[in-house]
C-alpha cells in the first residue's frame, strides 16, 4: 500500500524529516480507512472560491492565460483556513515528485552535450502557449537568454519516451555533420530539460506555407 | 513529423525542377553520409525564400546504412522521392505530400 499522510500514528524508525513533514508509515491500512481519509482531505481542504461571472452567481470563470500576449493564468489564491496546518506538505523526494512535476530520475548525472559555442543554451524563453511557437507535436520555437537567439527546441515527454529516441536522432544529426548548415540544420544541444529529453536544433529562417487554422497544436 | 516548421514547406505552389535537382542533391548528400533520413516527405523538406536552398528536417526515423543493406536502402529512398516529386507535378495528395 502506498505510504500516506495524514493522522495515522507514526511508525518507529521513520526519519526525523519525514516525521516533521507528517509522512507516517500506516498501520492496519484498509480500503475503508482510507476512504474515511480522504473524505476528511475533502473535508478539511479550502472551499474553491466561486467568482461570480458578469455578476451571475452560479458560474465560475477560470482565468486562462492569454495566446496573444503570453501572459501566464492569473493564480486563484485560495481563502486562509486555520486547521489546516496538520494536511502534510508534498513530498520533496530528490527523482520523484517535487511541487507536482515529476523529475526525470537521474537527470542532475544526465549528460547534456553542446555543439555550438557562442551562444548560451542554459537559459531559454519558451512560450509554448503562443500559437506562434508551436511547429509540430514535439517541435517549438524558443529563445536563448541572454542572447536573444531564436532557435527550434524538439522535446520528447520523458513519461512516454526513454531518451533514446533523442539519442538516436542526435547520433545522427552527428553522422550529417558535413552537411550542417548546408542541406541539414545543425544539432545545437542535446540535454535533458525538466522532464523532457530535449534537442536544441539551429533554427532556420523561412516563410510558414500552411495557413495557421490547420494547425493541431 | 513536423507540420510547419518555421518556413516554407515543400508544396505544390513552389515545385519547380531546380528545387527538384536541389532536392535530389541533398538526399545523395545525406546517403554519401552513411545515413537514410527515413521519412521522406514534403512536409519534412523546407524550402529557402529565394528557392535556391533545400533544408532536409526531423530525422527521428533517420537511419545509419549498413553496408549490407546499403544499396537497397538508398534505391528504397531514392524512390520514395520519385513519388513525392510525381505527386508534386500532378498536384496529387498523397503519403508524401499531405
Amino acid at each position: 500500500m502506498t505510504p500516506m499522510y495524514g493522522d495515522f500514528f507514526a511508525l518507529p524508525g521513520i526519519t526525523h524529516g519525514a516525521e516533521t513533514e507528517g509522512y507516517h508509515l500506516p498501520i492496519n491500512f484498509s480500503i475503508m480507512k482510507a476512504l474515511y481519509y480522504i473524505s476528511y482531505l475533502a473535508d478539511a481542504a479550502p472551499k474553491a472560491v466561486e467568482t461570480p461571472l458578469h455578476g451571475v452567481a452560479g458560474q465560475v470563470e477560470l482565468p486562462m492565460s492569454s495566446p496573444q500576449t503570453g501572459q501566464p493564468a492569473a493564480e486563484i489564491v485560495q481563502p486562509y483556513q486555520p486547521n489546516q496546518g496538520h494536511i502534510a506538505p508534498v513530498a520533496q523526494a530528490p527523482g520523484g515528485y517535487q511541487a507536482g512535476v515529476h523529475i526525470v530520475g537521474g537527470y542532475e548525472k544526465a549528460v547534456s552535450l553542446q555543439y555550438h559555442e557562442g551562444v548560451t543554451y542554459k537559459s531559454l524563453k519558451f512560450e509554448p502557449w503562443l500559437k506562434a511557437n508551436c511547429l509540430g507535436v514535439k517541435t517549438w520555437i524558443a529563445r536563448t537568454l541572454p542572447d536573444n537567439e531564436n532557435i527550434i527546441l524538439k522535446l520528447w515527454d520523458a513519461w512516454k519516451c526513454s531518451s533514446d529516441v533523442q539519442k538516436h536522432e542526435a547520433s545522427i544529426y552527428l553522422k550529417l555533420r558535413p552537411l550542417w548548415g548546408k542541406y541539414v540544420p545543425a544539432l545545437r544541444v542535446q540535454s535533458p530539460l525538466e522532464f523532457y529529453h530535449a534537442l536544441i536544433i539551429q533554427y532556420i529562417e523561412v516563410i510558414p506555407a500552411v495557413s495557421f487554422e490547420f494547425w493541431m497544436c | 513529423m513536423l507540420r510547419c516548421w518555421q518556413g516554407s514547406q515543400l508544396s505544390h505552389s513552389n515545385f519547380t525542377p531546380h528545387i527538384e535537382s536541389q532536392i535530389r542533391e541533398a538526399y545523395l548528400a545525406i546517403h554519401a553520409c552513411g545515413v537514410m533520413h527515413g521519412d521522406v516527405g514534403a512536409h519534412n523538406i523546407i524550402i529557402s525564400p529565394d528557392g535556391q536552398c533545400v533544408w532536409i528536417i526531423d530525422f527521428e526515423a533517420g537511419q545509419v546504412l549498413s553496408d549490407e543493406y546499403k544499396d537497397e536502402a538508398i534505391r528504397g529512398e531514392m524512390e520514395d522521392l520519385s513519388c513525392m516529386f510525381e505527386d508534386l507535378r500532378m498536384g496529387k495528395r498523397s503519403q508524401y505530400v499531405f
